[in-house]
């Protein structure tokens, strides 16, 4: 999905008849604009006329050629993202189409994505209201839409037989850009997994890159989805009671702040629902570079009545646990920095009676 | 469709569906109303055996004694604060030991029901919004607007063995939503919340609870807007009961709470047109009707009398003073524990002499007798409180415009 492209604004002098930006709402959503006044002395690009807007990499030049950025104050690079975060608002239904189309055939051609064009902000607001599409019920969750290859059209969600319709078996919260998922697919080919997501433009990232991966190795990655949702709101309602065998936690957000510890994946309180959702015997991995999260995960994993540490034998013969810190996006970057990584994994157990 | 006839008479304690009501009166009339205030609603609730009656108005419990025909007033604890802010939320315990109220000044407060001595006063870290007693009345529990439930030991020894920790513990959470509603469950086996995200919670309540409540037993998920209010249903004969639940979005609904299973849809919202052109049609319930102008801002059924107290107000109106905060009690009587005795008498709606307790009541309850006449106000304060429930429960959705401004204005944006 071209979901931005670098508009280069050429001219400093040109500033002073510079006016408002007054784009499209389709435009400012998707295109993210720079302006670089020093841009014309670089040798690497033909000098632009004054004044001119030039598009570098704009999949549809058409559509966006009459906008003009904003007058920004200040003589150094500035760079405003007007694509950030939330797109739950309403949109222009043809620009809607119109991308998803484009989407579509990228990523049936098999092209991989490029994350640059799906920069998101670090963080999002566990707190605050959603407004995206949520289902009211476990049942309401449409499988045949994120798994079409095991739930064929006419099957209605029965896939051999009488046997009973398959369930999403493995959750990744917060699964960022999707590298767990990508990792563990070939590992477990017939599990179905469900990523989780708050960051909208993170999740249309991790669409592409599976639908990609599905068109070039047919056969293949059809068993991964992810939906754009708040987890620690709405779990119960994308998962049924124990229906889950693993849930995954890596490198989540670590909320230093005493008064943002509520903002935690991992609390004494969602460790209830986490329990829940999880079969007896089902395992939670966590998994951080921050020392101080660390030792909060585990100590709340550790306080709950209903999980119990996995020995450490076990962990060496999971093959699981060697992805957790090198499958992922997070997980590399800490790697190639060198850094330190802590890692808890509890088994849901069933609650001893006193 | 039974459910509205048997949420009455099973139900035994039955909160109005105020929201429901109220939704359903205005339909899709959008109100925008910025409220200087959180305006709460008037409260009432009933002894389990009819014993008294409790209305809180703001920071105001008034109380009637049904036994004795007489007013009484409650014995504060002098070593603790009094309740200074709305009271959001009343309950007399089934065993009707105690009453507990708690509200917007985050104190949680527990009355002993034969001296009306204030036993104790539980200060919480964030305002209190339902309260609950179990029922053996071992246990208050009060739930925030954070979405943890707290919960305080009442036990005898208990208490005199840790009267230093006299300070709540947190035993379940939602997760910084609002509950609306606490209850146990009559075998006192689960505790039930209900809140502003469509959820209403069944946690199994250990025999040590104040070690706290992990074990979910299921999720009752089906409404799409925020859950007002719950019952717990036991009819005789069934194994384990049953769980009304109504919401913002106009039905009332049937639970299976064991598993989670919803049973039965009411749409109380596309039922009112329908009932006004057929009338009291088979298969629908008997609606009673009450005056036009009569929204109750909360509701009780005494499953002893069969009578429904119903209450009509609400609490820091900007354009009131304190004193003079209108509020307006109805009984209506008939109400049927099942359809077997049912003698053909629809409920109707008594006349204020016709009320236990006549005149003397309804001065005491209602501040002055004559509140008939103040229409107008009464009006305003529905108006009021539901233009605030709403506020408080709905999702809030910014506009455009708005959302823009908030994201330009944004400090924490990287310059480069």
């Amino acid at each position: 999905m071209p979901m931005a492209a670098t508009l280069v604004f050429a001219n400093p002098s040109d500033r002073s008849n510079a006016e408002p930006a007054r784009f499209g709402r389709d435009f400012a959503l998707f295109y993210s604009i720079r302006y670089e006044p020093n841009r014309s002395s670089s040798a690497s690009k033909p000098p632009s006329p004054p004044g001119r807007v030039s598009f570098l990499s704009v999949p549809d030049r058409g559509r966006v050629a009459r906008g003009i950025p904003r007058e920004h104050p200040g003589n150094h690079s500035l760079s405003f993202a007007l694509t950030t975060a939330s797109q739950n608002r309403p949109r222009s239904t043809v620009a809607m189409s119109s991308n998803a189309d484009t989407a579509q055939a990228k990523s049936r051609s098999g092209r991989l994505p490029r994350k640059r064009f799906y920069r998101a902000r670090a963080h999002s607001n566990p707190l605050s209201d959603s407004h995206f599409p949520i289902p009211i019920s476990p049942a309401d969750f449409d499988c045949s839409h994120h798994y079409p290859y095991f739930f064929p059209p006419g099957s209605e969600g029965r896939s051999d037989g009488d046997a009973p319709p398959r369930k999403v078996r493995f959750a990744d919260i917060g699964c960022g850009f999707g590298g767990l998922l990508v990792g563990l697919s070939p590992l477990f080919p017939d599990t179905l997994m469900l990523g989780m997501e708050l960051r909208d433009k993170v999740t249309e990232y991790v669409k592409e890159r599976i639908l990609a991966l599905r068109a070039s190795n047919p056969g293949h990655y059809e068993n991964i989805s992810v939906v754009r949702t708040n987890s620690m709101k709405y779990l119960p309602n994308y998962f049924e009671k124990g229906q889950l065998s693993k849930m995954f936690f890596l490198f989540p957000d670590p909320h230093f702040k005493e008064k943002n510890h509520r903002r935690r994946v991992i609390s004494p309180q969602l460790l209830d629902e986490y329990a829940y959702a999880l079969e007896v015997g089902g395992i939670i991995y966590t998994i951080t570079d921050v020392e101080e999260l660390g030792d909060w995960m585990r100590s709340c994993l550790e306080d709950h009545p209903l999980f119990g540490a996995v020995p450490e034998e076990e962990l060496e013969l999971d093959p699981v646990v060697k992805l957790l810190s090198s499958a992922t996006e997070e997980g590399q970057k800490v790697a190639r920095n060198g850094g330190q990584t802590f890692r808890a994994v509890y088994r849901h157990i069933k609650l001893e009676e006193e | 469709m039974e459910e509205t006839t048997e949420i009455v008479s099973d139900g035994g304690d039955e909160a109005a569906p105020a929201a429901v009501t109220m939704d359903v009166e205005n339909g899709l009339i959008e109100e925008e109303k910025n409220m200087d205030g959180e305006v709460a609603p008037a409260l009432i609730s009933i002894h389990p055996f009819e014993k008294s009656v409790v209305v809180a108005v703001g920071s105001e419990l008034r109380l009637f004694n049904l036994e004795g025909n007489c007013s009484v007033s409650l014995i504060d604890d002098p070593s603790g604060p009094s309740h200074s802010d709305a009271i959001r939320s009343i309950n007399f315990g089934a065993s009707g030991k105690f009453l507990a109220s708690a509200g917007d000044d985050k104190l949680v407060k527990i009355w002993e029901t034969s001296s009306w001595h204030c036993i104790r006063t539980v200060s919480a870290d964030k305002r209190v919004s339902a309260v609950a007693i179990s029922h053996s009345g071992r246990y208050v529990a009060f739930a925030d607007k954070f979405g943890v439930v707290w919960l305080v030991g009442l036990d005898e020894d208990d208490a005199k063995q840790t009267k230093v920790d006299k300070k709540a513990v947190p035993i379940l959470g939602h997760y910084c939503s609002i509950i609306t509603r606490l209850e146990f469950s009559p075998d006192e086996r689960f505790i039930a919340s209900a809140d502003r995200d469509f959820k209403i919670r069944i946690t199994v309540f250990p025999k040590l609870p104040l070690k706290g409540a992990h074990e979910i037993q299921s999720f009752c998920l089906g409404h799409k807007d925020f859950v007002s209010c719950f019952a717990f249903a036991c009819p005789l004969g069934c194994a384990h009961g049953f769980l009304f639940s109504g919401s913002g979005d106009s039905t009332v609904r049937l639970w299976d709470f064991i598993s989670g299973l919803l049973l039965a849809t009411c749409e109380v919202g596309a039922m009112v047109g329908s009932l006004q052109y057929n009338g009291t049609e088979d298969g629908y319930p008997p609606v009673v009707t009450l005056e036009d102008n009569y929204f109750p801002t909360s509701m009780v059924l005494s499953s002893l009398t069969q009578r429904l107290w119903m209450v009509m107000g609400a609490s820091n109106l900007p354009t009131l003073s304190a004193t003079q905060l209108p509020t307006r009690i109805r009984v209506m009587s008939g109400f049927h524990k099942d359809s077997s005795d049912y003698n053909g008498h629809d409920p109707i709606t008594l006349e204020d002499n016709e009320v236990p307790g006549g005149k003397k009541l309804l001065s005491e309850l209602q501040g002055s007798f004559d509140v008939a006449m103040e229409e107008a106000a009464l009006a305003a304060a529905a108006g009021a409180v539901k233009a605030s429930m709403r506020n408080m429960l709905i999702k809030k959705e910014y506009a455009l415009e708005r959302r823009e401004m908030r994201k330009r204005n944004r400090n924490d944006r990287k310059l480069r």
